[in-house]
Order: structure tokens, then C-alpha cells, then sequence
């Protein structure tokens, strides 16, 4: 039998209490799972993900995590926040915000350190992590002075070194070169190959295909207008289109142009035929 | 870039250059020289132990002995003279020397007089003791400076950081002033790309009053902003387990 993680009962959040950014969510997220959450800008996912942490809670509805409802009176429970805090790992949209140490060294411990981790145990983590990562030479770098790339990255390796069983990833790939998309990619397969639990946000239709799994779809309204396969909604254009996760794409084939709407399932398939 | 109102242009310019002599520093704190050599707990405490030595004598030829130390040791650390002296001599001393200027005077400093002449029918006699106290003084404040300079070339900031938990300040603070370090480069580059986005859509003159209207709007927009930075900055935390005690 599944073991759900997380369990999601018509959720709504607002921001200062007026303006909605969730409206009446209903999910669930099973041990082992990997969930993508796909929207536009602005339709509340990096909210959910927050939530979903125990960073914010909703105005109406449950979450349960672990079979516990999330409250903030239960997340000022020192042995449940540890407890939960060690189990989930958030990585921020911004890594500039994440990344609040002077040192890349400090901020990769920072977690681990707080949490009371034993100092050997910490040490064998980072040398681990740093060298999956490749960024053993920024250790001594102030977050300051690395590229977009290396920022995402020394945040990853902030999250994963407290060995999360549940990874949240907020647009994980935004803004990033090819060569390090595919390098961030290969890691979180690699994460989820472990059995870890994935919830991902991301506008990025390539990044969801290649994830698989189970994708929910953010509609304007703040609501969840579908969920299912990945195979099966990336392949649902009118729905993707209504929620602007894809457009017309005009481009010229030897001496004509021609046009498609631009996701990567559909895409790819209009190119294989 | 701001007509009549250069002060503006000039608060952001320094304040980019606030940015890229912070890289510069940290680049002279990585290099192979003596100083960064040693152990940064010892390299403060012998440093910090020359400046209180500096307060405390009254040798005008000690002192200098120590600033000639303090040279060579610049030397020995690769860092190039002429911008160590430019670094040290611009501000402090000259207005430490402006300063000390009355006392070299007979009317504030009474003694064997060395100088004397008159202006606007006042006879002004500059005293030995009023000149040895200047010269003191100047000299005090210029190695003292000196020091304190050569410490902050040599040492990155979170050394510096990790020393003052070594005096036992509580990890709270140490953490406190770790993040507002860092948070600094972070409002800078707001403030640089707002400035170079000014710049693109105004060209390279805007009319002082529009200036001040952009600046006062951006000084707001600024602090909102930092309000939001740090909600999410303290998020970011309470994600990573902490629990309002810095450990």
C-alpha cells in the first residue's frame, strides 16, 4: 500500500488576505512520487510549494504531512520541526535569496549545522555533494560572486545535504544555461531513481516531459484545472495553449514557413512525422 | 548624467565602487603573501596587538619604527605600495593633521618657540612641544590606520567574522553581521541595474528635477524591497532548520 506524504484538502491561500493565490486545492503526493506542477506566472505554485513546507499556511482547508496536520503551532514544535525539517528540503526560485551565508562553504552547512548533525557526518556530505556537483572550487566563494548556474547549484547542494525524503523544487532550471539544465536534470532523476519523493514546479515543458510522472496543470484562476500523466496532458494542446504554456511557433522549412503551437511533446511529435 | 544635481550620480557611482573594491580586497586577502599565510585568529591578534602598542607608547621613533613594519609587512603580503599609501594617507591623517593644526600653536601649546610670524597684525610662534604632540598625533592615527587597512586587505570578511566568535560574541550577531555583508552586494546590484536601466532609456543627461524624482521613488521601491528580502531570506532559514537560535 502507498504512503501518502502529503494530503491536500480544498486549500485556498491569500496574500494579506486579499489577494488569492490558491483557490480550493485538492492533491495528494505519494511516497516515491514525482509530481510536476506546471502553470503561468503568477498561478500560485511557488505558493504551493511554501505550503506544502510549512513555511506558510493556508486561509482555508488542510494539509496533512506524514499524517500530521501542518499548523503553524505544530511547526513551533521544536522535535516535530526538526523532525519535518530533515525530512523536506525546499529549493527557492531565487537562489540569491536562498543563499544567505558569506561563504558558499557556511551556506551548504547551515542546514545540517542547525539541525545538529554530527560534524564528521557533515563533512563526508559535502565533499559527496560538492564533487556530484562540480563545485568544489566555489567553496570558499561568497554567494555573491558566482553566476546564475553556480548559484542554483550551491542551492541544491544546500537542500540535499540534509538528505531530504522529499525534495521541493521551485522552477529548478530557470534561467539556466543547456549544459547546466542537463546536469541539474540528471541529478534529480538520479534523486528520484533513490526512491526519494519529488515535487517540482515549472513552466517548462521539456523539463516536465523528461521528468515524467504525475503533472498537475495551474489555471488562471489559481485553481488546478487538470491532472494526470505527463504523456497525456503534454499532449492536450488546447489545454496547455488556454493556459499559456504554449504559443504559436513560425518557423521556415527549406523555403516555406511553418507553424505549430511550441511545447515539447507536440513539438517534438510534429518533427518526428 | 544628472544636471546640477551630480551628487546623485556621485552617491551611486561610489557606491559601485564600494562593489568593485570589495572584489578587488577579497582578490589581495587570496593571495600567497606572508600575511595571509599565517592563521587568521593569530594574524588579528598580533595585528590588533601593534595598534594597541601604537596607542599606548609615546616614542614618536617607535612608532614609526612600527610603520615601517606595518610597510614591510605590506610588502611581504603582495600588496603594491602606492595604492596601500593612497588607501591610508587620503582621509584620516589629513583630517587628523587639520585637526592637530591649533596645538602646534604658543596660544593652545606653550614652549620653546621654533616659528614665529605675523598676520593681520598677530604674531603666530609655533611651540616645540606643540609640534613633537602633532607630529605624535599624525603619526599615531596614520599607523593606526595603516594597520587597520592592512588587516582588512589581508583577511577576507568572513575570517574576520569567525574571529569575533573567537572573543565569544554570540553567534546571533557573528550571524547577523555575516548576512548584512552579504545582503549589501545584493542591494548594490539592485542599485547598479537600476541605475544602468536609467541610464538606457534617459541617455546620458536628465533634467536634475526628473533625477530626484527617479532617485526619491527608487530609494522607496529599495526599502520595500529589503522588507521582502528579508521575509523571504528568513523563509529561506526556517527551511533549512533554523529555529531562531544560531548555532
Amino acid at each position: 500500500m502507498t504512503e501518502k506524504i502529503f494530503e491536500l484538502n480544498d486549500v485556498h491561500f491569500s496574500y494579506l488576505g486579499k489577494f488569492p493565490a490558491l483557490q480550493g486545492i485538492t492533491i495528494n503526493v505519494e511516497r516515491g512520487e514525482l509530481v510536476t506542477v506546471i502553470g503561468a506566472n503568477g498561478s500560485g505554485k511557488s505558493t504551493l510549494l511554501q505550503l506544502l513546507d510549512g513555511l506558510i499556511f493556508p486561509d482555508r482547508g488542510r494539509i496533512t504531512a506524514f499524517s500530521e496536520e501542518l499548523s503553524e503551532k505544530l511547526l513551533n514544535n521544536e522535535a516535530f520541526s526538526r523532525s519535518f525539517r530533515k525530512k523536506v528540503g525546499l529549493v527557492f526560485q531565487d537562489s540569491s535569496i536562498q543563499l544567505f551565508c558569506p561563504t558558499v562553504e557556511e551556506d551548504i552547512l547551515f542546514g545540517p549545522v542547525q539541525l545538529g548533525l554530527p560534524e564528521p557526518d557533515i563533512r563526508r556530505r559535502l565533499n559527496q555533494l560538492t564533487e556530484l556537483l562540480g563545485i568544489q572550487e566555489l567553496l570558499s566563494r561568497s554567494p555573491h560572486r558566482l553566476s546564475i548556474g553556480e548559484r542554483k547549484k550551491v542551492a541544491i547542494a544546500s537542500t540535499l545535504i540534509g538528505r531530504p525524503d522529499v525534495l521541493l523544487l521551485d522552477e529548478p532550471t530557470a534561467g539556466l544555461d543547456p549544459a547546466t539544465t542537463r546536469h541539474i536534470i540528471e541529478i534529480l532523476i538520479g534523486f528520484h531513481r533513490q526512491g526519494k519523493t519529488l515535487v517540482i514546479s515549472t513552466h517548462d515543458l521539456n523539463l516536465a516531459e523528461e521528468l515524467g510522472g504525475t503533472i498537475h496543470v495551474f489555471g488562471h484562476e489559481k485553481r488546478i484545472v487538470a491532472s494526470g500523466k505527463t504523456e497525456d496532458i503534454l499532449k492536450d494542446e488546447a489545454l496547455l495553449q488556454d493556459n499559456n504554456l504554449t504559443h504559436s511557433h513560425i518557423h521556415r522549412h527549406g523555403g516555406s514557413l511553418h507553424s505549430h503551437p511550441h511545447s515539447s511533446a507536440t513539438h517534438h511529435q510534429q518533427h518526428d512525422l | 548624467m544628472f544636471t546640477s544635481n551630480a551628487f546623485i550620480e556621485r552617491t551611486i557611482i561610489s557606491a559601485l565602487a564600494f562593489l568593485k573594491e570589495s572584489v578587488f580586497a577579497e582578490e589581495i586577502a587570496g593571495r600567497r603573501g606572508l600575511l595571509q599565510l599565517i592563521e587568521p585568529r593569530t594574524r588579528v591578534i598580533a595585528i590588533m596587538g601593534l595598534i594597541l602598542l601604537t596607542l599606548l607608547v609615546k616614542n614618536i621613533q617607535l612608532i614609526w619604527l612600527i610603520y615601517a613594519l606595518c610597510l614591510a609587512l605590506a610588502a611581504a603580503s603582495r600588496i603594491d605600495l602606492v595604492y596601500f599609501l593612497q588607501r591610508t594617507w587620503i582621509f584620516i591623517p589629513i583630517f587628523s593633521l587639520f585637526i592637530v593644526l591649533p596645538s602646534l600653536f604658543s596660544a593652545f601649546t606653550p614652549g620653546e618657540a621654533l616659528l614665529t610670524w605675523k598676520m593681520f597684525g598677530l604674531a603666530l610662534t609655533i611651540t616645540r612641544p606643540g609640534l613633537l604632540g602633532a607630529v605624535l598625533f599624525v603619526s599615531r592615527v596614520t599607523t593606526c590606520v595603516s594597520l587597520a587597512v592592512l588587516l582588512s586587505l589581508t583577511t577576507r570578511h568572513f575570517e574576520l567574522l569567525k574571529v569575533l566568535s573567537v572573543f565569544r560574541l554570540p553567534a546571533i550577531y557573528v550571524m547577523t553581521l555575516g548576512m548584512c555583508y552579504r545582503f549589501i552586494f545584493v542591494f548594490v546590484e539592485t542599485v547598479e541595474h537600476t541605475y544602468l536601466a536609467l541610464k538606457s532609456r534617459a541617455g546620458s543627461r536628465l533634467h536634475y528635477r526628473s533625477g530626484q524624482r527617479v532617485v526619491a521613488w527608487n530609494i522607496g521601491n529599495l526599502w520595500l524591497r529589503s522588507a521582502d528580502l528579508s521575509e523571504e531570506v528568513f523563509k529561506a532559514m526556517v527551511a533549512r532548520g533554523f529555529n531562531g537560535e544560531a548555532r
